[in-house]
């Protein structure tokens, strides 16, 4: 923030009032240490060349003092661990996907899609629960896309990954998922296209049919 | 090519002699001195000799430890990468002046400090699940493991490898450099000379993912030794991007 000339000169006027009573020589404040400190920053000679104090980076200590970014664990997740996070976790969930391949024609087939639907669910509910606190949503658009896939999953739509055109477009959307630094709104808008055109229900909007599913839901 | 990382990087060469040169040590060390011009040299007469060059973030060490050995040491992987054909030329001249044909080991070793913005808790959790099995499997052992660090030896390109991967705070990091040793010998003075403590500040500015990889070969002959500094350098470069990909869980 900007403060004017007239400002800092009524808060000068200020502090020099509240310590008009401290009129020692070494706590009187001078115009040379007006509040303007990168104006009267005193000037260090260093073999003829004048350094002005004032540009110059805050010196660290390197003893067993606090470092300041160490206190950052008591905030928000960081983006980049959230992406990561959302990369390995994504990765899983396609590759169990492809794995489907092997069952498809089981009649307990929805047995064996409880695992990727379960890695799928447990990523919402990391990346949901990791910026619960956090002031801009890094991975809400991932979340999106991710609740659009477990929700093709549900009211029978597992059936549906039976079929090997579907179970290859979603990993390319996962794997996407898996490799991009930021996922974008025009992607989840996009998946959410691409599902309906795969006449998947990306959006449930009906009654679960299934009870089991219903609990699940998160 | 340059790399990002080759400013938060320490590398160290050592070529070891099969056998003690004692007595041809301090021939060798003036004939190095008279030829590479240092801006200082400390020695300890027969036992070991340090060559110094201020502000550019280099060493070289003659010794005899028993066996004799040369070794180089720099403050960042751009030194090294900038300087290369001079480490050739003084390996050369160590093995003509001693009339040495054989290293009985050369190895090159590089301890990258890549920055990162996460907390170290956050590395240590990306570790389960991509270096490590996922933190489930651990529990039976600890209740709540972190801080974990990856050991891997193998073979790379005709060398062998020791790898080290773990998380680092920013007072483990400190430490890790500054306990290095001769740490204190590339600067004349440090109220003089930053150069030491520069680095020192600019890989402690945040939590790092720290990479220590030990590429060494057993038996070559000292004409092989420029085309060893290429191949570690370049496998040194392959090992820490993918090291970093399987971190952050990004495509290979």
């Amino acid at each position: 923030m900007q403060v004017s000339s007239t400002d800092r000169a009524k808060t000068t006027a200020l502090v020099k009032e509240a310590l008009a009573g401290f009129t020692t020589g070494a706590m009187m404040i001078t115009p040379a240490m007006d509040l303007d400190t990168e104006a009267s920053a005193p000037m260090i000679p260093i073999k003829g060349l004048q350094y002005n104090t004032a540009n110059l980076p805050p010196i660290r200590s390197f003893g067993l003092g606090k470092f300041e970014n160490e206190s950052r664990a008591q905030q928000a997740p960081s983006s980049t661990y959230l992406a990561a996070k959302r990369r390995s976790l994504c990765r899983r969930a396609s590759q169990s996907i492809v794995s489907l391949e092997k069952w498809q024609a089981e009649p307990e087939f929805v047995v064996w899609t409880q695992e990727p639907l379960s890695i799928i669910r447990s990523a919402i509910k990391f990346l949901d629960d990791a910026e619960q606190f956090s002031e801009i949503e890094h991975e809400g658009n991932s979340c999106e896309v991710l609740r659009q896939i477990r929700d093709s999953f549900l009211n029978r739509g597992w059936n549906r990954y039976r079929d090997f055109t579907i179970r290859q477009a979603i990993t390319r959307i996962l794997d996407r998922l898996a490799s991009e630094e930021v996922i974008t709104a025009e992607f989840a808008s996009d998946t959410m296209d691409q599902l309906f055109d795969l006449s998947l229900q990306p959006v449930v909007l009906e009654a679960l049919r299934d009870a089991d599913e219903e609990e699940d839901d998160c | 090519m340059s790399q990002p990382y080759d400013q938060y990087s320490m590398a160290f060469f050592a070529a070891d002699f099969p056998t003690d040169f004692g007595n041809k040590l301090p021939a060798c060390a003036a004939a190095f001195n008279a030829k590479f011009k240092p801006d200082d040299l400390q020695f300890r007469p027969s036992t070991t000799y340090t060559f110094q060059w201020w502000k550019q973030r280099k060493l070289a060490i003659l010794q005899n430890v028993p066996g004799t050995r040369i070794g180089y040491q720099t403050l960042g992987l751009d030194v090294w990468r900038n300087n290369l054909q001079e480490f050739v030329e003084y390996t050369n001249l160590v093995a003509g002046e001693l009339a040495a044909e054989e290293c009985k080991r050369i190895g090159f070793k590089t301890i990258a400090f890549l920055p990162q913005t996460m907390t170290h808790e956050e590395m240590s959790d990306l570790f389960f699940g991509t270096f490590l099995s996922s933190v489930d499997t651990w529990r039976n052992i600890c209740e709540s493991p972190n801080d974990p660090i990856v050991q891997l030896n193998g073979t790379i390109d005709g060398m062998k490898l020791v790898l080290n991967v773990t998380p680092s705070t920013i007072e483990q990091t400190l430490t890790s450099v500054t306990s290095q040793g001769n740490f204190d010998k590339f600067v004349k003075s440090h109220v003089s000379d930053s150069t030491a403590i520069d680095f020192a500040r600019r890989v402690t500015v945040n939590s790092a993912f720290m990479v220590d990889l030990d590429l060494y070969k057993d038996a070559t002959p000292t004409s092989g030794v420029a085309e060893f500094f290429d191949a570690s350098l370049n496998a040194t470069d392959k090992i820490i991007a993918s090291c970093k990909n399987t971190f952050l869980s990004k495509a290979q």
